[in-house]
């Protein structure tokens, strides 16, 4: 906990609400899959309605497989913010002021430009076109800008686990372990969660590491 | 078929733990210390637990490893219970102050892997 952060989000991690989620040995690893697996599910959705707008898949209408994964995208949105607000709260004074959690919620707000700008602009002008016809240019630019950077959310979500493989890697390196070792660990930390403490994975156990120093 | 569920599934655990919070970008990898002492309060929680100890030169707040892990590993919530003497490894944060992210401690002459 930090002091520095606005009180708000001090109060937040301060209340039993956040201590319960820290607490608990599965809530906040739980919470932590299930973030990822919205991501998934929501990139894949957008990616379909980005495909769509630029022509793609056009032996279907566009309008009824946008609708589809529009909505598809919407409830993998609404997981990703019950599990991204539980992470969030067990430690919200330190990411208030992360600099790349910053950056992430810069990301999110293009994201939000982005939905707009296909909801207001190039929504209206797909809705009637017939399955096979080819998508007008208003269609085709918001596609190419959804897919290739205003797919925000997404490019924000990707940013930490970018970051923190580069610097892991160099940690290790510096400390003289193995540079797959935090993925290594990591691998075994989800599994934990599958089975019971103490036992033992073949294959994925880690190997006992010596001081180098 | 089934083994290919439980690969895609494999692959999304892994994809999610390399999320785990802060990681270790925010520590100073060039200036690996030791410091030891009794352990003045404990925290065991995630995303990770964390420690005070009373170091010879101050109070150093040293951040440990996921719950699971720890327990997985032996380094139950009694092992860095308050009081126990401590020996931690591990490096400096480039954030906070006094703040140390461990790689490795040891209590009772038993070391625990923290990575």
């Amino acid at each position: 906990m930090t002091d520095a952060a606005p009180a708000i989000f001090v109060a937040l991690e301060q209340s039993g609400f956040a201590a319960a989620i820290r607490q608990s040995p599965w809530l906040y690893p739980a919470a932590n899959v299930g973030h990822i697996v919205f991501l998934v599910l929501f990139a894949g959705a957008i990616a379909v309605m980005d495909v769509r707008l630029l022509g793609g898949l056009s032996a279907t209408a566009p309008a009824p497989l946008l609708a589809w994964a529009r909505n598809f995208a919407l409830a993998a949105l609404a997981g990703m913010a019950v599990t991204g607000s539980l992470l969030f709260s067990a430690e919200a004074s330190h990411l208030a002021l992360n600099p790349v959690f910053q950056l992430k919620a810069i990301l999110f707000a293009a994201g939000l430009i982005n939905v707009a700008i296909y909801e207001f602009w190039a929504r209206p002008v797909v809705e009637h076109i017939a399955s096979g016809s080819s998508m007008p240019a208003r269609a085709k630019a918001t596609g190419v800008l959804s897919l290739s950077g205003s797919q925000s959310p997404l490019a924000g979500a990707a940013l930490p686990i970018s970051e923190r493989g580069r610097t892991a890697s160099s940690t290790a390196c510096a400390g003289g372990d193995r540079p797959d070792a935090t993925s290594r660990s990591n691998f075994n930390d989800a599994l934990s969660l599958v089975r019971p403490a103490g036992g033992a994975v073949p294959g994925v156990a880690v190997r006992p590491r010596q001081s180098v120093r | 078929m089934t083994r290919a569920v439980i690969y895609v599934f494999a692959l999304m655990l892994l994809t999610t733990a390399a999320v785990a919070h802060h990681g270790w970008g925010s520590y100073d990898a060039n200036k690996p210390l030791t410091i030891s002492g009794p352990i003045l309060s404990s925290k065991f929680e995630n995303p990770h637990a964390t420690i005070t100890v009373r170091a010879s030169d101050k109070v150093w707040t040293v951040t440990l490893a996921p719950t699971s892990r720890m327990s997985t590993r032996g380094a139950t919530e009694k092992v860095v219970a308050v009081g126990q003497d401590v020996s931690a490894y591990g490096y400096p944060s480039t954030v906070e102050k006094d703040e140390m992210r461990a790689e490795r401690i040891t209590v009772n002459g038993k070391t625990y892997e923290m990575r």
